[in-house]
């Protein structure tokens, strides 16, 4: 089923690919500001990559440009080997809905839902309609983090972890090429955080799906294939991670 | 399969289910509004049908008659003195309309028209024993005139039926010449022609004056006791949509060059009066429909602004502002339409309770509760329409809500 709903999507080489990327704030006025000075990024399908810098060095910005929240002032972004700098916003949208992921800190679930509708919401808005393949595989994904006996709770009834992992679900019910993730762990203690973190690395292993992780957290990033490093709006490192299982 | 704006109203309903307490606030805003319109609505609509039925229940929608005589002027002719400075209108003397057969058979054909009936009347006395009363002397044929005036169903004692040697006639009249049932009574006519008559019938059609001075008759006898041989004074119509009377006089006067006064001319004042308080229940409805949109437009802009982050995840997992926007409508159109049914129910209630214990002008019932569907439905797609209206401006700004900074700063 999930092999299917991958056939209309045509192989890219890249799940990302951005060129000479520019963002600059308050354009032609006098406190004008750039904070990316020509971003040049490739991640490819399946790549497990983490992204650090200090506070204020362009990480946000950047991931909201890639996750199509946000525009480049310069440059183009293609996502799953499409260039969206001339799409319309409800193109984006779609794109958005069909390729993308997201995984926030603070795991802005719909509190009006139930854990099992939260999951199922990107698939909803991108079919307006309910399925019953994508409620299976809602609650496939739900059992898979441990959470088969909470698909009917509120979010409020959810503790943090498991708020979390809901929301991991979510990012992941469509399978989408490429995840995603702004600070995913930085709101819960080191126990939960490393199992949320495992979790993110078992679905890349298990669908394929490329992951871009925020994170402050140094051992967090070594786990990844990749890390790069952004500092004042800069592309300083980009290196292997020191993943112990890699190969 | 496919349910249009399933997804949007999906949201937009849990959205109310989860703002209880607001949601239920904007209801009862809505229900009080509709409950007021519906209630002013159905009261006046009810005691403006009733005094508009009372009104057509004792005369004719239409009334044709012979034109007014008048005085030709006198043309100065040249090199002539003026003859007369001074015009004296003419004194009417009962006429009969010309070739009415041919009009009344015209009349009929005409589509508008419901009844049509011919009747002579005049000016006559009754008199009995030592009593002696200035009467009108109607002369009809019972069963056409009855599609006009309904004296059949006030009648208090006997039957509407008219012969030559029996009349019918009000009860104060029969009171005043202290006459009953079978009793005799003598009319006398123009120009000294008399006739002894049988009571066969007393009505009582609510209005004093008629009460007390209309007499029927057959056509025939009335015709000989106003010296009207063969002749009638007035056709009197019934027409199928009350308030297209004036227009269709109008027209007829032109068509058969004589008078047609409709009921709306002789109750100008009434309706006057109506019209005035149409007017000004229609002023206090807007206001009402005016605040109650505004109560919805503000409660939804608040639950924007409580919204946002959720808005910019939505937003982030694909929704379009387009859906955005539309679960904010649907929301204004929802709110609208559950505050509305309950307001009319509501307001029909207050009708109800109010007839059964407030002041009541008649015996029959003030309120036809078969308009109530109609005003339940009526009222719901108009609220609806409103509410979707006044969430117009909050749906925009939520729609317009940037996800990044909705994201992040919550």
């Amino acid at each position: 089923m999930a092999e299917q709903a991958g056939l209309s999507r045509q192989p890219a080489e890249s799940v990302l690919r951005l060129r000479a990327v520019r963002k600059r704030y308050g354009e032609g006025t006098p406190v004008e500001t750039e904070v990316l000075h020509g971003i040049d990024l490739d991640v490819a399908p399946g790549e497990f990559l983490a992204m650090v810098g200090p506070s204020g060095s362009g990480k946000s910005t950047l991931l909201n440009i890639i996750g199509l929240l946000d525009r480049p002032s310069d440059g183009e972004v293609w996502i799953d080997g499409r260039a969206t700098r001339e799409l319309p916003d409800t193109e984006r949208s779609r794109l958005r809905g069909e390729s993308l992921g997201f995984v926030f800190q603070f795991h802005h679930l719909l509190s009006a839902f139930s854990a099992l509708d939260n999951v199922q919401l990107p698939r909803w808005a991108a079919m307006g309609r309910r399925d019953a393949d994508v409620q299976a595989r809602a609650q496939e994904l739900l059992a898979a983090v441990g959470l088969a006996d909470y698909t009917q709770r509120r979010p409020k009834e959810l503790s943090g972890g498991q708020q979390q992992r809901v929301a991991i679900c979510r990012a992941l019910i469509h399978r989408p090429p490429l995840v995603l993730a702004d600070e995913p762990t930085g709101n819960l203690d080191t126990e939960t955080s490393a199992q949320a973190f495992s979790l993110l690395r078992r679905f890349n292993r298990e669908f394929g799906c490329a992951f871009i992780i925020v994170t402050h957290d140094p051992d967090l990033a070594e786990g990844c294939d990749r890390v790069i490093e952004l500092i004042d709006g800069h592309l300083v490192t980009d290196r292997a991670g020191h993943a112990p299982d890699q190969g | 399969m496919r349910v249009p704006l399933w997804y949007e109203s999906r949201l937009a309903v849990e959205f109310l289910r989860e703002g209880r307490a607001q949601s239920l606030l904007i209801i009862f805003g809505v229900a009080l509004g509709v409950a007021v319109i519906v209630f002013v609505l159905a009261l006046i609509t009810g005691l403006q049908d009733n005094l508009v039925e009372r009104t057509l229940g004792t005369q004719a929608h239409i009334k044709l008659r012979a034109p007014d005589e008048f005085v030709r002027e006198l043309r100065p002719v040249e090199g002539l003195a003026v003859a007369a400075q001074r015009r004296n209108e003419r004194a009417q003397r009962l006429r009969s309309i010309q070739n009415w057969q041919a009009i009344a058979e015209d009349l009929e054909t005409t589509p508008q028209i419901v009844a049509v009936s011919p009747v002579v009347t005049g000016p006559a006395f009754a008199r009995r024993g030592e009593a002696f009363k200035a009467i009108a002397i109607l002369g009809v044929d019972p069963a056409r005139y009855a599609q006009i005036v309904p004296v059949p169903d006030n009648m208090r004692a006997g039957v509407f039926r008219p012969t030559a040697t029996e009349v019918v006639i009000g009860d104060v009249l029969a009171d005043e010449l202290g006459v009953g049932l079978s009793d005799r009574i003598r009319i006398e006519g123009t120009d000294g022609r008399a006739g002894s008559f049988q009571v066969a019938g007393i009505f009582n059609l609510g209005v004093r004056d008629l009460d007390e001075r209309f007499v029927f008759l057959p056509l025939r006898p009335a015709q000989t006791l106003l010296d009207l041989p063969g002749g009638i004074t007035n056709i009197d119509v019934t027409i199928d949509e009350i308030f297209a009377a004036e227009a269709l006089a109008r027209e007829l006067s032109g068509r058969y060059g004589i008078t047609a006064e409709s009921w709306m001319q002789t109750s100008a004042q009434l309706l006057n009066a109506l019209r005035a308080q149409s007017e000004s229940t229609q002023l206090i409805q807007s206001f009402v429909g005016v605040s109650v949109a505004f109560g919805i437009a503000s409660v939804l802009a608040v639950s924007v602004v409580q919204r946002r982050r959720e808005i910019g995840i939505l937003r982030a997992m694909g929704t379009t502002s387009n859906q955005v926007m539309a679960v904010f409508l649907i929301q204004g159109g929802i709110v609208g339409l559950i505050g509305s049914i309950i307001g009319a129910v509501a307001g029909l209630g207050m009708v109800q309770l109010f007839t059964s214990i407030g002041p009541r002008p008649t015996e029959e019932a003030l309120f036809d509760i078969n308009a109530g569907v109609g005003l339940i439905v009526g009222a719901s797609i108009l609220a609806t329409l409103t509410g979707i209206i006044a969430a117009y401006f909050p749906a925009r700004r939520a729609a317009l809500v940037d996800p990044v900074t909705a994201i992040r700063d919550g």
